[in-house]
């Protein structure tokens, strides 16, 4: 019995209590990880994506301090239930709360140093997501149809003896606590097996032909994408030039175009190594429109009307820097900012502008869509 | 037989989704090794030795944006006698000034000696081709937010600069990464051949390494290029 201000918690109350903020605190995270996962939804609450950000890291913090603070009272439940459901319903939640903590904890962090890591954290805390909603649809079913008699529950084997208390069962509460705590340990082996492993052939392979690793998230500020039409588009370019140019997509095709293979980094956390880029490098607009030299800035604009980006012109004339078109050897498709967009090798994706139809010289620098809106570094540079 | 079945699956799962150290630390090594390529300008010195004596000695200074590159080449022929040459690369037309001779040469880039002076000024590519034949390689942090890097390589037949590396019975390769920009600053490699009554060294030490990057010195062409004979 619990005491609290003069009024007496039994036991069943503080499991209720313990077992709805455990289910609030995963709705919170589900929903605030599903506004960070899928494009749509991400779009829809575009300006309060940060939030969301911080909402979720939040949740998971306190998530983190509510399991540890539960768990002698979990522990507790679970030695007052004993039947195995019971207890593989308890284990699997635990395991969850281990796997999310642990890669969230990780994805927050999120070190450069080892890709993989970061990119295996990043699977497991999708997996886990994705797993735990048809369970919780699956829990809740349950509990409805026991609570109007729509299922019996197995009669509850009563022995204080331990050698008969799980006779005559397919499972008992003993196996399940060894299958999962067993499986901890052999993913953790897993892991370490692994990472203890010599070069592997394949990582040498992989030297000579530069293989995709990792996965793109694809963002976005609205909701639908531009829509491009090869006869109707066009690249402008404006502002403090002394030759304003406008060009068709198939007159930037007969334009000379560099191919090389950079990694790219988003801000949030997550990479994909070697990515091979096709497009046209920045600096040769220069010798056709000609900036003044006032036109020290550079701004650049999507074609949602919306999202818009600032550079000082000298960042733009780094090494690598292109107007690109193809990704990968295919065509940018709409998600990837068809049918142009900017990539800065040395810069977070976010300065990599997306459906680029404009391109402005202005003398002054502004701010970009998320320098203004959540204080992103101006510069965005990886390092 | 049930719970080995689901623990062999999670081990299985696990090491298919996590990679090795080594693997890993061979391909962190590799990026920042091909991020060389973007650096808009910087020095280099590349050295040579056999036994512990230098024996051929490059250092260039190259810019991206306009294209430019100077190399000066130093290979030693006797105890006391070198030759010494420079070399400027511009974007149409190669440069070469023999200074134990003072002869200033021109030549295109369709010359097949073009081919052969190339490859003094892209050191990085021998290094990128020496990962391939990683066998082991070990990251330790070392003081001030550096990386060093060391691979032992399997044995291989390869050529610098003109100078053949055969019959290696080891080899093992260094590299000095800063962090924060990662850059590398020094590679290197030490080589032991198998004995060998002919030759009279058994250990070869070549290094490169990387000064001034971003921010290297500009390059002037001597006047005296513009009275540079034309090879054909």
């Amino acid at each position: 019995m619990a005491k609290k201000a003069g009024y007496k918690f039994n036991k069943k109350q503080i499991f209720v209590f313990v077992h709805i903020v455990h289910g609030v605190l995963i709705l919170i995270m589900l929903l605030s990880g599903l506004f960070l996962y899928v494009p749509e939804l991400r779009t829809f609450l575009s300006s309060f994506r940060a939030e969301f950000v911080n909402l979720h890291s939040a949740a998971g913090i306190v998530y983190m301090i509510f399991l540890l603070f539960a768990l002698p009272t979990i522990i507790q439940y679970g030695r007052l239930h004993r039947r195995w459901q019971k207890t593989f319903h308890l284990c699997l939640q635990l395991l969850f709360g281990l796997g999310w903590v642990s890669s969230g904890i990780y994805l927050w962090i999120s070190p450069n140093t080892y890709l993989s890591i970061r990119q295996a954290a990043l699977f497991i805390h999708d997996i886990l997501s994705a797993t735990i909603v048809p369970w919780v649809f699956a829990h809740i079913g349950l509990w409805y149809a026991r609570k109007y008699k729509k299922t019996k529950r197995i009669p509850k084997l009563i022995s204080t003896d331990s050698a008969e208390r799980d006779r005559g069962m397919m499972i008992s509460r003993r196996d399940v606590l060894l299958m999962f705590f067993g499986s901890v340990v052999a993913f953790i082996a897993g892991g370490l097996y692994q990472w203890y492993q010599p070069l592997s052939e394949e990582i040498m392979k992989a030297l000579q032909a530069a293989k995709t690793r990792g996965y793109f998230r694809i963002y976005s500020i609205r909701r639908e994408n531009p829509i491009f039409e090869r006869e109707s588009w066009f690249l402008n370019i404006d502002g403090l030039v002394d030759n304003p140019s406008s060009f068709s997509f198939d007159e930037l095709m007969n334009w000379e175009a560099v191919t090389f293979t950079s990694d790219f980094h988003c801000v949030t956390g997550w990479s994909v190594r070697e990515v091979k880029w096709k497009g046209i490098l920045f600096r040769d607009f220069m010798d056709y429109v000609m900036p003044t030299s006032e036109g020290r800035y550079v701004k650049m604009y999507s074609a949602d009307q919306l999202y818009s980006e600032t550079y000082e012109l000298s960042q733009l004339l780094e090494s690598n820097v292109i107007l690109a078109y193809e990704l990968e050897g295919k065509p940018l498709i709409e998600d990837q900012g068809a049918p142009l967009r900017l990539f800065h090798p040395n810069m977070f994706g976010y300065k990599s502008i997306k459906w680029l139809n404009r391109i402005e010289f202005v003398k002054d620098r502004g701010l970009g869509y998320w320098e203004e809106k959540e204080s992103y570094d101006i510069n965005g540079y990886l390092n | 037989m049930a719970f080995i079945v689901v623990w062999g699956a999670f081990f299985l799962s696990a090491t298919l989704l996590f990679s090795s150290r080594a693997n890993e630390d061979l391909l962190s090594l590799q990026k920042v090794m091909k991020e060389t390529d973007t650096w808009e300008s910087y020095e280099s010195s590349q050295r040579l030795y056999l036994e512990g004596e230098e024996e051929i000695r490059i250092t260039s200074l190259f810019h991206q944006e306009p294209y430019l590159e100077h190399v000066v080449s130093q290979v030693r022929l006797t105890e006391d006698e070198d030759f010494k040459f420079e070399v400027y690369f511009n974007p149409e037309v190669i440069y070469i000034h023999t200074l134990n001779t003072s002869q200033w040469n021109k030549t295109d880039y369709t010359n097949s000696i073009a081919g052969e002076l190339e490859g003094m000024k892209e050191p990085m590519v021998f290094w990128n081709r020496m990962l391939n034949h990683a066998q082991k390689i070990r990251k330790e942090q070392i003081a001030d937010g550096e990386d060093h890097y060391i691979l032992t390589l399997n044995p291989f037949r390869d050529e610098v600069h003109g100078f053949q590396f055969n019959e290696i019975a080891s080899a093992q390769m260094e590299a000095w990464v800063t962090n924060k920009p990662n850059r590398l600053n020094k590679i290197m490699m030490v080589m032991h051949l198998k004995p060998n009554i002919l030759r009279r060294y058994n250990q070869i030490t070549y290094t490169t390494s990387f000064s001034n990057i971003n921010k290297a010195h500009e390059i002037e062409l001597p006047e005296d290029a513009q009275e540079a004979k034309a090879i054909n």
